[in-house]
């Protein structure tokens, strides 16, 4: 074991790893404190840290390292999705094989579970467990996350057809940093019968209410410094697109200077949505957000100016003659400020033809009424600031977006 | 306490294994009731929108609405809230061809998704805390309706 490979460790370890390690210094050294990059968890898109084939296009990975609680006993997960777009830490119980997570019981008794839907109806299911998670070199936090483990319970029928590892779903885990502290927040903590929580128990799960603290957590929010947000930075790609790029993301906003936002112009959201409206050539789409884990531009198309999908099996998305470039604008909810955003869709076919995995133009339809989904294209070329729900930085109160 | 939460559990077996309550979409306005039933809900009134009637029901923290045509039959389902419901009593008839149309084109990565099969649309958007469907049978919709206004 390498001095690296210990230094990721969990907290328990860290006097140990100083003396023997003379400190680190990798850029992963949990809770010494000194070290000015600590908040920095490289982030690829289908390059380093997405560890090899098997993903899917414009598909942005991170490395997140969970431990049993208050031991040495981690493990290093790559592949983790970032995802401006969910709340908390899920991993599949595969790469966790053997860790000796603390099962969280269910405020009625049983075991707590947790059933995660997702905007294509797809669902992760598994228990609710106490791990000490490490991002970057930040210190271990001590936070409940999802075991993604469709053979627990058994689900119930209300969350149909769980993923069941990660070659069915491509990636190891989902890392949610999106506005919220929690998975689902006030809903769950005061209905029982709220879809999201169940109470495991003689081979039977039924809704359980689950206070706030005890829902699968946004890491970040749990963070002894950087914890108002995160800011996601990735270099621009070319309109063809590039095999794989390398970013960043920083945890906390402004809270050092390699997190500063000095010039941003930060979009307020809805505090139960996390929305905020897009204009698309004169028509406002309300429910629009910013979303890592989605990996196209997803709209639908402006009356005046169609663009036609793909032929099937792939009519999810736009295949257009060429480039087509469009101009949005995004408003904060409530009215304001608003932003102008250019952009340009390609033809998925020829896109895709190139061989790059990495696709700015890459853009699909959605219904009217559904507003304006800003996947993983948007985020190219740009630092984007996600602020957490009631946390202050140097542009406001959460939750926003900023850049 | 752990007897009683035995016998709970069995009784919810029991109901589970009971024949599924027949299907809204498609079926006659009365099947509103029996999917209300069969996914704990709560009725929230009926709206008149010309041509045609709105039934909303409350599950949790999520609004479903099953619209109606002038001659009593479901032709559309929709929902909103923070999480997607069990689309098997809303469905119906339609779930196993919905499942089958679902599979056949896996998509990738976590976004919004059109399911169409022979005869039923599924489609849903949004992000956790705020996941959004609306399901409808295209041969169903009365004429004059489009499906935008099915919200």
């Amino acid at each position: 074991m390498s001095c690296a490979e210990r230094s990721s460790l969990g907290l328990a370890l860290v006097l140990v790893l100083l003396s023997a390690c003379g400190g680190g210094g990798e850029g992963r050294s949990p809770g010494t404190g000194t070290d000015p990059d600590a908040n920095v968890l490289p982030l690829s898109v289908n390059g380093d840290a997405c560890g090899g084939a098997g993903g899917y296009l414009n598909q942005p990975c991170v490395r997140v390292t969970v431990c049993a609680p208050g031991t040495d006993d981690c493990r290093t997960i790559d592949r983790v999705l970032l995802d401006t777009g969910s709340f908390g830490l899920r991993l599949f119980r595969q790469p966790l094989e053997g860790l000796a997570l603390e099962q969280l019981p269910a405020p009625g008794g049983g075991a707590l579970a947790s059933c995660t839907r997702f905007a294509d109806l797809s669902a992760d299911w598994g228990p609710v467990q106490l791990a000490d998670v490490v991002l970057g070199g930040e210190p271990a936090v001590r936070v409940p996350i999802q075991v993604i483990d469709a053979t627990f319970g058994p689900p119930p029928g209300s969350c149909p057809e769980p993923e069941t590892s990660p070659e069915e779903a491509g990636f190891n885990g989902i890392l949610g940093v999106g506005v919220f502290r929690e998975e689902c927040g006030a809903p769950c903590a005061a209905i029982a019968d709220n879809g999201l929580y169940f109470a495991c128990d003689g081979g039977t799960c039924e809704g359980t209410a689950v206070p706030e603290e005890d829902q699968v957590q946004n890491p970040v929010a749990h963070l002894p410094g950087d914890n108002n947000g995160v800011v996601v930075e990735l270099p621009a790609v070319g309109a063809a697109g590039a095999p794989s790029v390398e970013g960043r993301v920083l945890l906390g906003i402004g809270t050092r200077p390699n997190n500063a936002v000095e010039g941003a112009t930060a979009l307020p959201l809805d505090r139960r949505t996390a929305t905020f409206t897009t204009t698309l050539e004169g028509r406002a789409l309300p429910g629009s957000f910013l979303d890592t884990g989605s990996n196209g531009l997803f709209f639908p198309a402006p009356e005046a100016r169609p663009i036609p999908a793909c032929p099937a099996p792939v009519s999810h998305w736009y295949c257009p003659d060429g480039f087509v470039a469009l101009t949005a604008i995004n408003t904060g909810f409530g009215g304001g400020p608003s932003e102008d955003v250019s952009f340009e869709v390609g033809d998925f076919r020829a896109l895709v033809g190139s061989g790059n995995r990495v696709l700015p133009g890459l853009a699909g339809g959605a219904i009217v009424g559904s507003g304006f989904d800003w996947g993983l294209p948007f985020f190219l070329g740009r630092r984007v600031a996600v602020g957490l729900d009631g946390a202050r930085s140097a542009l406001g109160e959460g939750p926003y977006v900023a850049w | 306490m752990w007897e009683l939460r035995r016998a709970l559990g069995a009784a919810l077996v029991l109901t589970l294994a009971a024949p599924p309550a027949r299907a809204a979409l498609g079926e006659r306005e009365e099947s509103v009731g029996r999917d209300r039933r069969a996914l704990a809900a709560v009725a929230r009134g009926t709206d008149e929108r010309g041509g045609y009637r709105v039934h909303e029901l409350e599950k949790g923290a999520t609004t479903i609405r099953e619209f109606v045509s002038a001659d009593g039959v479901v032709f559309a389902v929709t929902w909103s809230g923070i999480t997607h419901p069990d689309l098997r009593p809303l469905l119906g008839a339609f779930h196993d061809e919905y499942r089958a149309a679902a599979r056949a084109h896996r998509a990738e990565g976590r976004r919004a998704r059109r399911v169409a099969g022979e005869r039923v649309v599924v489609e849903s958007w949004g992000h956790p805390r705020d996941l959004h469907g609306r399901a409808y049978v295209p041969a169903l919709l009365p004429s004059g309706v489009t499906v935008d206004e099915l919200r």
